[in-house]
């Protein structure tokens, strides 16, 4: 199924991306954020506060923000 | 809840209205010359440090050099991105999508409003502490009709502003003059405004403002209350501090002394004054006088380690007893004590 991923840690890019039906928060946290650690983000699905085992349905929006993010 | 989600739908469309992607030509925000200037004066010093031998000055600037340098990278950058890509196309914005973003914005922070006039939409944050030093609340206020990222597309103002001691302007670490230096921001901020995306936007920025990064703000946290003299007390703006380069504390200009022999820069507490010649020296420099014990300087000294009071005072009891010397072998004659009852007739 479709959902779109905005990673707002580097980049910053919003992305349609293909993930397995019962995907949760968590998995699909770890599976692009590989050494990050959830509680070091800002984690939305379509805007709202999540559980870390929500599970995604098509068409969900997921954005992912670093909580420490610095400036110069 | 109705006549919320009617003014919200019509601050989205008011929004949407602004946003023309048709509208390539950018606004092009102003070069940054203060920065600039900055790291010209910052140069200027670092080789005037080298020149004279004052390392530990030296090994300063370079710091400050490059953080004034990362800023004004940063700065260039974002103007340099504020001009659309050609292979970019600028996406039309989508009602729904802001709608959605006010309503989260609504729901995350404290308070979220909207100006039709000049379509500015502002959002409060929370009070800010970064290492006890409470900063206040900020305003991110973001122009509606420039959502193209740079310096010109949102300011940041405080609220309840505790500034810096030494430059008012600066009311947040990362802030200069209502301007964010963005950092790692910088691109995830452009993206967002591009992509219209103004929930992440506000949330991107206000965790930038939460966040304290120590090896480049406009003013360290360490001095933001100012940074006392060592000698006298006065509080010191950043331009006029000096390292003494002995124990590295911070003197102001005017207390500031550089050792007449290997010109450092020294505190009160690492300077002594020669009593002869009366220029300024480090302490290591300066000796005892062998006889006397009064500090002196090398130059000073003679090769006995005698300050010239003692070397005269030395050469005149010596020259006295050459005196005594030179008068009893002229008359030949040796004086008898008192009571023997003979005296010597001169022939």
């Amino acid at each position: 199924m479709q959902i779109l991923l905005i990673n707002n840690n580097g980049g910053g890019f919003a992305d349609h991306i293909d993930i397995a039906d019962g995907t949760t928060v968590t998995q699909l946290f770890h599976e692009k954020i590989a050494d990050g650690n959830p509680d070091d983000y800002l984690i939305r699905v379509n805007r709202q506060p999540c559980t870390a085992d929500q599970v995604l349905h098509e068409g969900d929006r997921i954005s992912i923000t670093p909580t420490k993010i610095e400036g110069a | 809840m109705k006549s919320h989600n009617r003014t919200l739908l019509r601050q989205a469309v008011a929004i949407c209205e602004q946003y023309r992607p048709d509208d390539a030509i950018a606004t092009i925000g102003q070069l940054p010359k203060a920065t600039w200037k900055a790291a010209s004066t910052i140069i200027s010093r670092l080789r005037r440090a080298r020149w004279l031998g004052w390392h530990r000055a030296a090994r300063r600037l370079q710091v400050d050099l490059r953080a004034t340098l990362l800023r004004l990278q940063s700065h260039l950058g974002a103007l340099e991105r504020q001009i659309p890509s050609p292979h970019v196309r600028p996406q039309r914005l989508a009602v729904r999508e802001l709608f959605e973003d006010l309503r989260a914005l609504y729901e995350e922070f404290e308070d979220v409003t909207f100006d039709a006039k000049s379509k500015t939409l502002a959002v409060t944050t929370e009070p800010i502490e970064l290492e006890s030093i409470l900063l206040g609340r900020f305003e991110i206020q973001l122009d509606c009709s420039r959502l193209t990222g740079g310096p010109n597309t949102y300011r940041v103002v405080a609220l309840d502003p505790n500034p810096a001691a030494c430059n008012e302007s600066v009311t947040h670490p990362h802030i200069q003059g209502e301007v964010v230096c963005e950092g790692d921001g910088t691109q995830p901020i452009r993206h967002a405004l591009e992509e219209g995306r103004l929930f992440d936007f506000f949330t991107i920025v206000d965790n930038l403002l939460k966040t304290y990064n120590p090896e480049s703000p406009y003013v360290s946290l360490s001095d933001w209350f100012g940074v006392e003299c060592a000698d006298c007390g006065h509080t010191i703006d950043e331009d006029d501090r000096r390292t003494c380069e002995k124990c590295d504390a911070t003197v102001c200009v005017d207390c500031y002394v550089i050792c007449s022999h290997c010109r450092e820069i020294l505190c009160a507490a690492c300077v002594s004054q020669c009593e002869d010649c009366e220029q300024y020296f480090c302490k290591t420099y300066l000796t005892e006088c062998s006889k006397c014990s009064v500090e002196r300087c090398r130059g000073c000294l003679d090769e006995n380690e005698r300050c010239s009071d003692c070397h005269e005072e030395e050469s005149e009891a010596t020259e006295k007893s050459f005196d005594d010397e030179d008068v009893s072998t002229e008359t030949g004659t040796t004086i008898h004590a008192d009571r023997v009852g003979e005296a010597v007739v001169s022939t």
